[in-house]
This record gives structure tokens, C-alpha cells and sequence, in this order.
């Protein structure tokens, strides 16, 4: 593959993919900035590879796998805590799931970055336990375990929050 | 509650606007993936090129430590390579390690260029300028290598450390001093066989090995008579234990040379020094020597037991049955002069005159042939280079031989070697640090 095609599919994938990358990135972050900051860093590193990962076929899950380690990194290494909902945009909110949505952000910034990448891979992105397992690069026991305490954090957090978490069993 | 939750979550998501990507984020991209290749390649050629060169031997092996002579043995089948080699940097200690009988004494300064231009520590720079660890390398019997050093010598000490006959002594002028008109010496002697700086004397003048390994130096006080001081060891109580011996003598003697036995002194006269005057303990001249023809005498040297003497005048060697008459004249090749005798009469003679810098040595055998040469090391200074004095060589070269031994391991280059592989390996562990913070930030 050329290197015009190669970037020109770069493009096309940033066109594409970009703002649903941004949106796990916010709910990531709680931060619009850092949002950006964390897309930014996870095509930077896709494209020094991008030959590679197109060869294999779609370069989504490795992008959003780069998303995820890196957020957990950043934390690691500069401890942003507190980050999160630090600058949320301005949206008309009104109605019960306005509120829930508010509530349910301001629970998440108080997770630890961990517990919200394993709430956001299984309940926003809708992957099994060993698929976020292999996102976050770790064990499936690890995973069942960030997303026990998550939830449970959640459900002390914002009793309010119950309607969301209960389960069919819990019923 | 999966649906209504990720209902909601999506509610959050869609708080986030689309973001704004950098046009430049591929071209970013493409140059520090350049960079690293670039790095990577570059690391790789030099590792390839230190295995490649290490497998092919041109950097060399380490060399296993050599087991020292033991101590008090006599350098009897003396055999000294045809070059001496830079010493390596971690040449032993006589103290850690003693050599035994000593071959040769080496003093000077050693400043070697390396990766990290480091100095040597094991000698230091003449005439000022900086000085490191002082000490003189004495190569062994068996060829092994030693320091011998002390703080407290003084190394801009300009006169030569001087080696007993038998090897088995070492004096090294500490510190000078300027008393009245004349100079004083601080000499201390140390003992090869075991290592130690065992005494000190203080002299007015010159000083010098017998070859019974007493050393004698003369002691002109600013009033009276000079004094002729020995210093030897005390054989009634241990053989590092030294004691002061004194005669007086009023004999001019500009360069005490070796004893026989401790019984004469071989002093040259101020007068016109074409006589040399061989005296005993107590001041007795027992045998008078006058060199006809030889010119000047510049130096001598006591030769083996039969009392043969070797003087010359920088032009030629003269060996003298003391008390019969000439035994051989012998030309000798510019710039070399006797420093001493073989057990079977042959001369030993240096390159360089004797007490200052010495280059090489080689004899001469009783039919006046030069045979062999051992190469010493020696380079001049040049602001950073090597730089290496040899200042004085055993004259007790009885059995002494040229023998064709593998070359020695300079110590630059497995310094190099040292330092090449230090770098590997401190990259290697920078390299490894860095992917496992790598790792761990991944999660």
C-alpha cells in the first residue's frame, strides 16, 4: 500500500470514527478538553502503525484499545484526579433522564479511572467480560471484580441511581 | 439494566461534541516512527558491530590473573617479554598480590585515552600539573604486572624509583627538599616480596642499590663529613625489617653503585672520573679501577660475582676484572648504555641513560654481539595521551632473556571493550526500564 493511501484511509478513519471515539473518551474523562487530548493521542500512535492494522482489517478496536490503555495511563502518571466533568459543555437538560444523566456523570467522576473504563466497555460499548478483559489487558476475574466494585460504588454514590443498576435478578 | 443504562451513558457521550483532530497528526506520526527506526537501526548496527568484533577476537579477552611468584624467591630464569604492555587498570597491588622478585620498575605517568577520558588512577602526571595516586609498576619474575604505590610519594618527584639488584627492593624519592645549598632526599624503600613501604632514610644526595640488596645513599651534612648511610635488611630478625648502617667516607660519590657483599662500595672519583674506586664498609678504597681510554666515566655497574665492572662514556662499555685488567671493550649503540650483567658476563644494557628513561634493554654477550631486546613502554606526553616512564630496570638481570610471549592485553583496549560493553548493558537496562513503565501504564 502506498503512503497516499494509507494516509488518505488515515483521513477517511479520523472522519468516521472520530466523534464516536470522542464520546468513550468523554465518558472516560469527564473532560471535553482531555476528550480531545486522549482521541489526539490514540490516532497519533495508531497512525505510526496504520499500514499494519488496516492489513488486518478494521483498525477500530486497536484504536479504542490505545483509548483505553491510555487513559489508564495518564492517570498513572499524572494522577488526574478530580478531572472528571472538569469541563462539560453546556446542554439543555430538563425531565427525569436529565437528571439521571447528571447524576450518573457526577458518580462516574468519582470512580477510580479503572471501574470507569470497565463500566463504560461493558454497559456503553456493550462488550463481554474477556472482551473488555482484553481491551484493558487484563484478566476476565479482574474485570467481573472492577465492575462488582463499580456498580456498588455507584449504588452508595447516588441511591438514585438504583433504577439503573438493578438486575433482572434483583427484581 | 444494561439498556437502561447504556441509554443513559449514551446520554452522558452525547454531551461531547466532535473533536477537533489535527490536520498534522500523520505527519507527526511518520516522523517519530523515522526517529525510532532510525534509533533502532542505529542500535542494532552497533550491537551487531560488538559481536561481530568481540567473536572475531579483536577485542580481546580478559586475562586470567596470573598466580604470583613466591615471595623470597630468587629472580633466577628471569624471562621478560618482548614488549611490555600498558599495565591494565586493575593491575593489582603488590600489597593485594606480592610479585615476588621484581624485573623491572616502572614509574611514570599513564593518562589514557578513553570513552569516558578517563585517568588512570595508578600513577600520576610529572611536574605538577595534576596529580593522581602515585605509584611505579614493577613487573615480577613470572611476568606479572603489579603497582606499587604509596599517597604519599610525591610524584613530580623527578628522580627515578631505583630497583634493587635482586628485585627484591624498590626506593622511590618521596619528597625533596632544598637545605642550604643542597638538595634532601626522603627515600622510601619498599619490599616486593611482601608488599610493604617498610623504612625510610633521608639523604643529601644520590642514592643506590648493592647488590645484596642493601641501599646506600650519601649524607653530606651542611657541617662535617659526609656520611655514607646503608640501609639493609635486618636478616636477625625478619626480612622487612631494616636497619641503618653508617660509615663515614670523604669520597666525593656522585652515583653510589652496587656492594659486593656488602663488603665494598663502588665509588667513582670527582677528580677527573676516568678511575672508580671500590672501597669497603669502612671507608677503605680496596680496589682502584682506571678506565684508560674509556673517556668520562658516565656510570657503572657491578656485573656478576666474578667482580666484572662496566663503565662507559656514552660511546663504549668497558668490562673490568677488578684488580686483572680489561676484559672486553665494547661499542655501544647510540643511546644505550650498561645497566648490568648476566649471571654468564653478558652486559645488560638500556636505552636511554639510566635513572632517567629507559626503552628498552638488550644484551651484549661475551663476543660483543647485541642480541634481543625487550621493548618497554614509552611514549612521549602529549597534553592527553599516553604517557609512560620507565625510570628504572632490574640490573639484576642475571638470567635474563628475551623470550617470544604472546602478546599482553593492553589495557587500552580492554578498557574500551569495558566501556562499550558498559554502555550495552546500561542501555539495555535503560531500554528495559523504559517498557516496563511502558507495560505498566498499559495496564
Amino acid at each position: 500500500m502506498g503512503a497516499e493511501t494509507a494516509e488518505a484511509s488515515f483521513a477517511a478513519f479520523v472522519r468516521a470514527r472520530s466523534h464516536a471515539l470522542a464520546r468513550a473518551a468523554y465518558l472516560l474523562t469527564g473532560d471535553v478538553h482531555l476528550a480531545e487530548d486522549l482521541v489526539q493521542t490514540a490516532l497519533h500512535r495508531a497512525a505510526m502503525r496504520w499500514e499494519r492494522l488496516i492489513a488486518h482489517g478494521d483498525p477500530e478496536p486497536y484504536v479504542r484499545r490505545i483509548l483505553y490503555t491510555e487513559h489508564v495511563s495518564w492517570w498513572r502518571r499524572r494522577r488526574i484526579q478530580g478531572a472528571y466533568g472538569g469541563a462539560a459543555p453546556e446542554r439543555a437538560s430538563a425531565g427525569v433522564d436529565s437528571d439521571l444523566r447528571l447524576t450518573l456523570r457526577d458518580a462516574l467522576r468519582r470512580l477510580t479511572p479503572k471501574q470507569r473504563a470497565v463500566l463504560v466497555l461493558r454497559f456503553y460499548e456493550d462488550m463481554s467480560e474477556s472482551q473488555a478483559a482484553d481491551v484493558l489487558g487484563c484478566g476476565v476475574g479482574t474485570v467481573k471484580s472492577q465492575t462488582r466494585h463499580a456498580l456498588g460504588r455507584l449504588r452508595a454514590l447516588a441511591p438514585e441511581l438504583e433504577e439503573l443498576l438493578v438486575t433482572k435478578g434483583d427484581r | 439494566m444494561t439498556d437502561r443504562l447504556r441509554s443513559v451513558l449514551d446520554d452522558v457521550a452525547g454531551e461531547m461534541p466532535r473533536p477537533h483532530v489535527s490536520g498534522e497528526t500523520w505527519t507527526r506520526a511518520r516522523l517519530v516512527r523515522r526517529w525510532r527506526r532510525a534509533a533502532a537501526a542505529g542500535a542494532g548496527t552497533v550491537a551487531a558491530a560488538l559481536v561481530v568484533l568481540t567473536t572475531l577476537g579483536a577485542l580481546p579477552p580478559l586475562d586470567p590473573p596470573s598466580p604470583p611468584a613466591a615471595a623470597g624467591t630468587p629472580a633466577r630464569g628471569l624471562a621478560l617479554p618482548a614488549t611490555l604492555e600498558f599495565p591494565l587498570a586493575h593491575t593489582p597491588t603488590v600489597t593485594d598480590s606480592a610479585p615476588g622478585p621484581v624485573a623491572i620498575a616502572v614509574k611514570g605517568s599513564l593518562l589514557e585515552r578513553s570513552l569516558f577520558r578517563r585517568v588512570r588512577t595508578w600513577t600520576s602526571l610529572p611536574g605538577g600539573g595534576r596529580t593522581e595516586r602515585v605509584g611505579q609498576l614493577v613487573v615480577g619474575a613470572d611476568q606479572t604486572y603489579r603497582r606499587l604505590e604509596d599517597a604519599s610519594i610525591d610524584g613530580s618527584a623527578a628522580t627515578a624509583p631505583l630497583l634493587s639488584p635482586d628485585g627484591r627492593g624498590v626506593a622511590a624519592p618521596i619528597a625533596r627538599r632544598d637545605v642550604g645549598d643542597q638538595q634532601v632526599t626522603n627515600w622510601s624503600i619498599a619490599d616486593t616480596t611482601s608488599g610493604h613501604w617498610v623504612t625510610e632514610v633521608v639523604c643529601a644526595g644520590e642514592g643506590g642499590w648493592t647488590r645484596d640488596g642493601l641501599f646506600a645513599c650519601i649524607h653530606r651534612p651542611v657541617k662535617g663529613v659526609s656520611t655514607i648511610k646503608v640501609m639493609g635488611r635486618d636478616e636477625r630478625t625478619s626480612t622487612s625489617s631494616w636497619r641503618l648502617r653508617k660509615i663515614t667516607d670523604g669520597h666525593e660519590m656522585p652515583r653510589p653503585g652496587l656492594v659486593d657483599s656488602s663488603r665494598r662500595l663502588q665509588l667513582t672519583t670527582s677528580a677527573d672520573r676516568r678511575v672508580v674506586d671500590v672501597v669497603d664498609p669502612s671507608g677503605r678504597v680496596a680496589h682502584r679501577v682506571r678506565v684508560a681510554g674509556a673517556g668520562v666515566v658516565y656510570s657503572a655497574a657491578w656485573c656478576a660475582h666474578d667482580l666484572i665492572l662496566a663503565v662507559s662514556d656514552y660511546k663504549e662499555a668497558v668490562a673490568v676484572r677488578l684488580g686483572v685488567s680489561v676484559r672486553q671493550r665494547v661499542a655501544l649503540p647510540e643511546g644505550w648504555e650498561p645497566i648490568g650483567c648476566r649471571a654468564d658476563g653478558a652486559m645488560v644494557i638500556g636505552r636511554g641513560a639510566a635513572g632517567t628513561i629507559i626503552t628498552g634493554i638488550r644484551l651484549i654477550d661475551a663476543r660483543g654481539r647485541v642480541t634481543g631486546e625487550t621493548t618497554l613502554p614509552f611514549e612521549h606526553y602529549s597534553g592527553d595521551g599516553n604517557l609512560l616512564w620507565i625510570t628504572s630496570v632490574a640490573v639484576d638481570a642475571l638470567n635474563w632473556r628475551v623470550v617470544d610471549a604472546p602478546a599482553r592485553t593492553s589495557g587500552t583496549r580492554l578498557e574500551w571493550a569495558d566501556e562499550a560493553l558498559l554502555v550495552v548493558l546500561l542501555g539495555g537496562a535503560v531500554a528495559g526500564v523504559a517498557l516496563l513503565r511502558r507495560r505498566r501504564a498499559s495496564g
